[in-house]
């Protein structure tokens, strides 16, 4: 290859890097607006946002400060998908929550934007609205806002503070009417983390999911087929003579979690205290929290591999087999959890699993409404 | 102008407030949840202990009145310590007419006419909400009115393993909704006062036959119904008010 090729090769490669889509939107080639500060001029007029009144989803309860809007949420949608969060500019919230894996990332444990890998997998948030228990694993956080604020500062996570995320905020072409159109506020100087994670929380409880062919079925518009029909059974202990696979008591209908922290039996400890992740315990000090998680939702399981808080099964039969095999004792084990085993035979399995197929809802993972806003 | 700075108005002087405690007791002393107490010659220790108590109604000469169609009792989350488990559950009604009542009634479970419903029938943090959507069993197309969890000690070891029999027991459907429980006391109600009534939840009591002898605790068991109905009238025997 001659130099004069090479270097046109080369030529041509960084043109080509030159011309990909720019996943990082913020790094904002426009300069701050001269007059960004006021905003007064800029039109406000809030659209309320009505959440769809669909069964089987209740009535969301939505805090009386944080209203959903329109603006708001769509506020919520940019700051998920932007990586402005990051010290390093190079991660969004939805790097570890991308929607066609149902708002997680498909990996045992998630990576920050600094490359380092955390101790948990990715939590969903398919209906996280409704998620009002506590959240992440442990259950540390009451509110969805409370909980966006924390993965800015994490320094595994986004490596950031949100002095400085708030300063890029108010400089941004964009943003300043964003948020004076979702919040009403005047000034860039009113640009705060607290109204950011206000809608980043509105984005995140229009996240619904309900038109899994299980919802389907429950609204008398479709019908399971003979296998998911009796994977729904087992799932839920129907007095038949299949085993009881006893999933509901932790992931009842119809969000298919009950919003509790439950040691699981995945662990063969001595004691409470040699649980290497404590989860629940840590955040009470109760030792017989120890070792218990967030029962997370089954909506859209089959997209959300590999499974448990620390990413260990990588498929649902694994998962099923730790259940079915015996879970490991331990004090706190939860009642519910056997360790002796199910009795479920590779039959039963199979329709388990086409049972919790029947939960995948790809109208919810395409929802054009839920997608990255800078592609 | 006072409703416009959203805080609620001060109750009417006409009113008072009842306070329920429910305490959990074995043995005569508060029950600690994790902490281990002779069942049968050998030791059992509880994990969860919730019910839901319906058609909550104080009564006079003059009639009735409703202080609460549905109450969802959480024992779990306030018998983790002996303190906690000396204060129990604590839940106030308020703007309730002054004057004597001498009667208190309420049922032990979910009542029929709201045990056609589903959590998804409710705003989240209603008692019957997907709050409490673990306390919904869709087999048995009803709200579980009543949990008793724990570990036996089956082969009196002294200590629990796998070995030994994590027990479940949950209650429901409309064939064992416990209702018209009654206390005769009387209650006097003044002004802007709140009087206390303390209720104990018995549950050795819960666990035994009429004659008095503690049955034996079995794993979970969805389809059990003889233990459910005995469970559910023994809260008419264990429940006690002080």
């Amino acid at each position: 290859m001659s130099w004069s090729i090479r270097n046109t090769t080369l030529l041509l490669i960084l043109l080509l890097f030159a011309c990909k889509k720019d996943r990082n939107p913020t790094t904002n080639p426009n300069p701050p607006i001269p007059d960004a500060t006021d905003l007064s001029d800029i039109s406000y007029n809030p659209i309320a946002y009505e959440l769809p009144d669909v069964f089987p989803l209740p009535v969301m309860d939505i805090p009386m400060d944080n209203p959903l809007t329109e603006a708001g949420i769509e506020l919520g949608r940019f700051l998920f998908f932007d990586p402005i969060l990051s010290g390093n500019e190079k991660m969004a919230c939805a790097d570890c929550h991308f929607p066609q894996s149902g708002f997680t990332d498909n990996l045992a444990v998630s990576t920050g934007t600094d490359g380092i890998a955390g101790i948990r997998s990715s939590m969903s948030l398919v209906n996280a609205g409704y998620f009002t228990k506590g959240l992440f694993w442990d259950g540390r956080i009451k509110t969805l806002e409370e909980q966006a604020l924390l993965p800015v500062e994490d320094v595994i996570e986004l490596h950031n503070d949100w002095e400085s995320v708030v300063e890029k905020m108010q400089v941004h072409n964009a943003y300043p009417t964003r948020f004076r159109k979702a919040f009403g506020i005047n000034s860039t100087e009113e640009i705060t983390k607290e109204l950011a994670v206000k809608a980043i929380a509105q984005f995140e409880r229009s996240l619904l999911s309900f038109n899994s062919k299980y919802d389907r079925v429950v609204r008398n518009e479709a019908f399971f087929e003979e296998n998911e029909l009796i994977g729904f059974e087992l799932f839920f202990d129907e007095p038949n003579d299949l085993p009881d696979a006893e999933c509901g008591h932790c992931h009842n209908a119809p969000l298919f979690t009950v919003n509790q922290y439950f040691n699981n039996g995945l662990d063969s400890v001595g004691s409470l205290e040699e649980f290497k992740d404590k989860g629940l315990g840590a955040i009470t000090n109760n030792p017989f929290d120890n070792g218990k998680f967030r029962a997370p939702s089954l909506r859209n399981i089959a997209l959300t591999a590999p499974y448990m808080h620390d990413g260990r099964f990588q498929t649902l039969e694994e998962v099923i087999d730790h259940y079915n095999e015996g879970a490991h004792f331990a004090d706190n084990i939860d009642p519910l959890i056997k360790t002796k085993g199910l009795g479920l035979s590779e039959q039963n399995k199979k329709d388990l699993i086409a049972f919790l197929h029947s939960l995948t809802d790809t109208s919810f993972v395409n929802n054009p409404a839920y997608q990255n806003p800078f592609e | 102008m006072a409703a416009s700075c959203g805080k609620e108005p001060p109750p009417p002087v006409d009113t008072a407030t009842i306070q329920l405690s429910f305490r959990a007791i074995y043995d005569g002393e508060p029950l600690v949840l994790q902490k281990e107490y002779e069942y049968q010659g050998s030791i059992v220790r509880f994990s969860r202990i919730n019910f839901y108590l319906a058609n909550l109604v104080a009564a006079n000469d003059d009639g009735e009145t409703e202080l609460s169609e549905i109450q969802f009792i959480d024992l779990s989350l306030t018998h983790n310590t002996l303190p906690d488990a000396e204060k129990g559950t604590v839940m106030n009604f308020s703007r309730i007419p002054v004057g004597t009542y001498n009667l208190l009634r309420f049922g032990v479970g979910v009542p029929a006419d709201l045990n056609k419903t589903t959590p998804s029938d409710y705003s989240t943090s209603h008692p019957l909400g997907i709050d409490n959507s673990a306390e919904y069993w869709e087999a048995w197309n009803s709200y579980i009115f009543a949990k008793i969890e724990g570990q036996f000690d089956e082969d009196g070891s002294g200590d629990f393993d796998g070995n030994d029999i994590s027990f479940a027991y949950h209650t429901g459907t409309d064939r064992v909704y416990e209702q018209d429980i009654e206390f005769d006391n009387v209650l006097n109600l003044n002004g802007g006062e709140t009087t206390n009534l303390d209720f104990e939840l018995d549950i050795k009591t819960l666990l035994s036959f009429k004659q008095g002898d503690s049955f034996d605790l079995k794993p979970h068991d969805p389809n059990n119904l003889g233990d459910m109905i005995l469970i559910m009238e023994n809260f008419r025997r264990a429940l006690q008010l002080k």
